[in-house]
């Protein structure tokens, strides 16, 4: 499949406009977004009052009830915040081309850009983080216009390569409300689980894009030699009397994937390559304020 | 051009077809693909026995194919012949065999055939140059090493050589040293059946009796009237034969020297067989030295030799030891006629036998025709193929350790 151009992400874009991306966990920030806040802060519609005590801001004050009644008391209302979301991003070489080509990695960016436009469309700062072989490529969290634009850029300006472990990129996130994962999980799996967990031990929010290529799931060809785009050295005869073997071990891997991430408390969505681009965001965000995983 | 082992091209052929097939059937790896779960696929055989239609690593397999060729048609030992004869026949032709048996022999050859026509000297020559003539002594040993030196030549040119004698195998035509000469041909010889006439094709005249005085014998020759003996037939009554005389036997005459003698003594009743003639009358035994180089062919009842013959160029030249009785008619009796009758054709008689060949001569194992004889020649072309396919194969292992199939 060719790469997306400039018509893809428009249409995917014009595809996903109104979509909107609620944060299944209240945010923690302070800064004033879409999402509800955990805070109750001074916004302007009051729920209820109360007494002011030592400590409060003398600015949440209401001061014309004070001068009316003399009685000093404090106007609470729930504060709505930004979510910071990062995309973290696979870059292994078994995200790239394999037996049906380019299709995984093609659908890996246009998750991406999708998902940072619906993010971007409730002005949730959104960040991007790609593990490569040679390096992670990293845009940070940011809520300006264009970050869907230089998102594009970016995507379209890597190639996937190598064996990139991906766990190490979960670690030091400060100030991120939401980490989608997007991989096919055939790296670092284990590991990346650890550090999955760890960060919604601390309250942030997780979202496993498990992505799967059609040609994964059927393989279709006799007589060939598989060959692990990440480990030359894992070589095995592609036959037809293989066929069951390799559905029965794939799908207890996947089953397993799911299983375990679901357990941690994340959320989970198996993604294959030959959706459409807009369903599978429109999936992502529906799986975002839901429980448990979507298929 | 011509194959001396053509059972080696047979082996190349299959050869060929084997690589062919070796390359259709290979056992090769199949093509690798990237997949990203090969994980999740069993353990197992990478390489797997394929049948292809079309074969293989093709380059490799016209080096293969060329090698094979140029190997079997090394073995195979090519010659260049040029224009070729399905069969040439070698005619061993016996000059002592009359000249009208010779030269009927010649014309049953074809142009292409060749003659080794031999008597005391032998000389190969093509059928459209052969001369036809008689003589009085053969050897075949010397046709047998003429054959043996000019068999490779003979065979250039020809698919199949055939080799054939006609001869009378008379005693003098077979020397010790003729089965040995044989022995190094490994040809078969047919043996070209000869059926001699009776009597000689020549032309016959009166017996001529020369005597100083009358003489019974020339009463008895006339007795037999003409055409009783070959011309030139001669009874030399005389006691000594004249220089003539000679000369004549020399050129093929008969000369009977029967010098005139009458018995002095008391004749004894004797008799004297020439061939199957036997002539009984009272002689009396003449005592003479046994000429040089003669034998006997007239012998008295009680085995004593009578009458000798030597040969004398290619005529006959016979002594008669007999004295007639001095009385009576026995000379002119039939007897006497058919005994002299017998002698004056002693000479014509024997010439015209054609003995029994010996059993090693022509073996009946071996059949009557020749065996092919180009396997003696040799190929010039033959080692050069061979190093040319050795060099290939060699040049084959090196490609392949550096790039293998």
């Amino acid at each position: 499949m060719a790469t997306p151009g400039l018509h893809d992400y428009g249409a995917l874009l014009d595809a996903l406009r109104g979509a909107r991306w609620s944060a299944r966990l209240r945010p923690r920030t302070t800064n004033v977004g879409a999402h509800s806040a955990k805070r109750i802060g001074p916004n302007v519609e009051v729920t209820e009052y109360r007494p002011y005590r030592q400590g409060d801001d003398p600015r949440r004050l209401d001061w014309k009830l004070l001068a009316r009644t003399d009685r000093a008391y404090v106007r609470l209302a729930p504060d709505i915040a930004t979510s910071p979301t990062l995309i973290l991003l696979d870059g292994s070489a078994s995200m790239g081309s394999g037996l049906g080509g380019d299709t995984k990695w093609r659908q890996a960016r246009m998750l991406c850009v999708g998902l940072a436009a619906v993010g971007r469309g409730a002005g949730d700062p959104v960040g991007l983080v790609i593990a490569l072989a040679a390096g992670a490529r990293r845009l940070a969290p940011r809520a300006r216009g264009d970050v869907v634009r230089e998102m594009i850029r970016v995507v379209d300006d890597v190639q996937p390569s190598g064996s990139a472990p991906v766990a190490p990129m979960l670690e030091g996130m400060r100030g991120v409300e939401r980490v989608v994962l997007i991989s096919d999980l055939l790296g670092d799996a284990d590991t990346l689980l650890t550090r999955g967990a760890s960060l919604i031990a601390r309250g942030i929010e997780v979202i496993v894009v498990h992505l799967v290529a059609r040609a994964e799931l059927q393989p279709g060809v006799e007589r060939a030699v598989a060959v692990d785009p990440e480990d030359a050295q894992v070589r095995r005869p592609l036959a037809k009397g293989a066929q069951r073997a390799y559905d029965i071990a794939f799908g207890e891997f996947r089953s397993q994937m799911r299983t375990r991430w679901l357990a941690t408390g994340a959320r989970y969505v198996e993604i294959v390559d030959d959706q459409p681009p807009a369903d599978a965001v429109r999936t992502l965000v529906r799986a975002a304020s839901s429980s448990g995983a979507i298929r | 051009m011509t194959w001396l082992a053509p059972w080696a091209l047979a082996g190349g052929v299959l050869g060929m077809f084997g690589i062919v097939a070796a390359h259709l059937l290979s056992r090769q790896r199949p093509r690798a693909l990237a997949l990203a779960t090969a994980r999740f696929l069993p353990s197992g055989m990478l390489e797997a026995t394929t049948v292809q239609r079309v074969p293989q690593d093709r380059w490799w397999m016209l080096l293969r194919l060329l090698i094979v060729a140029l190997l079997a048609m090394g073995v195979a030992q090519p010659v260049l012949t040029g224009r070729t004869v399905p069969t040439r026949t070698v005619l061993l032709l016996d000059r002592r065999l009359p000249v009208a048996v010779q030269r009927a022999a010649v014309q049953t050859l074809r142009a292409s055939d060749v003659v080794i026509a031999f008597d005391t000297v032998a000389r190969l020559e093509p059928v459209a140059t052969v001369m036809v003539r008689q003589a009085s002594r053969s050897s075949l040993s010397v046709a047998l090493a003429t054959l043996v030196r000019v068999r490779d030549s003979i065979a250039i040119g020809a698919d199949d050589v055939r080799v054939s004698a006609i001869s009378p195998f008379a005693p003098g035509s077979l020397d010790p040293a003729t089965q040995r000469v044989r022995a190094l041909l490994r040809d078969s010889i047919a043996l070209v059946p000869v059926t001699l006439p009776a009597a000689s094709a020549d032309a016959h005249a009166p017996l001529t009796v020369r005597s100083d005085r009358d003489d019974p014998i020339a009463a008895t020759a006339v007795l037999l009237g003409d055409g009783v003996a070959r011309v030139g037939t001669v009874i030399e009554r005389r006691a000594t034969l004249a220089p003539n005389d000679l000369a004549a036997a020399a050129s093929g005459a008969t000369v009977i020297h029967w010098p005139a003698r009458t018995a002095t003594r008391a004749p004894r009743l004797d008799g004297i067989t020439v061939g199957s003639t036997t002539w009984i009358a009272p002689f009396e035994r003449v005592a003479n030295a046994v000429p040089d180089g003669a034998r006997a062919i007239g012998w008295w009842a009680d085995g004593a030799p009578a009458v000798w013959r030597r040969e004398a160029g290619s005529g006959c030249l016979l002594s008669v030891h007999v004295a007639l009785p001095a009385a009576g008619d026995h000379v002119l009796s039939l007897a006497a006629q058919a005994w002299l009758q017998a002698l004056v054709t002693s000479c014509d008689r024997d010439a015209a036998v054609v003995h029994v060949p010996p059993a090693w001569f022509a073996p009946a194992a071996t059949g009557r025709t020749a065996l092919v004889v180009q396997q003696s020649l040799s190929s010039s072309a033959s080692p050069w193929l061979i190093v040319a396919a050795l060099v290939l194969a060699a040049v084959e292992v090196a490609l392949r350790a550096v790039r293998p199939t």
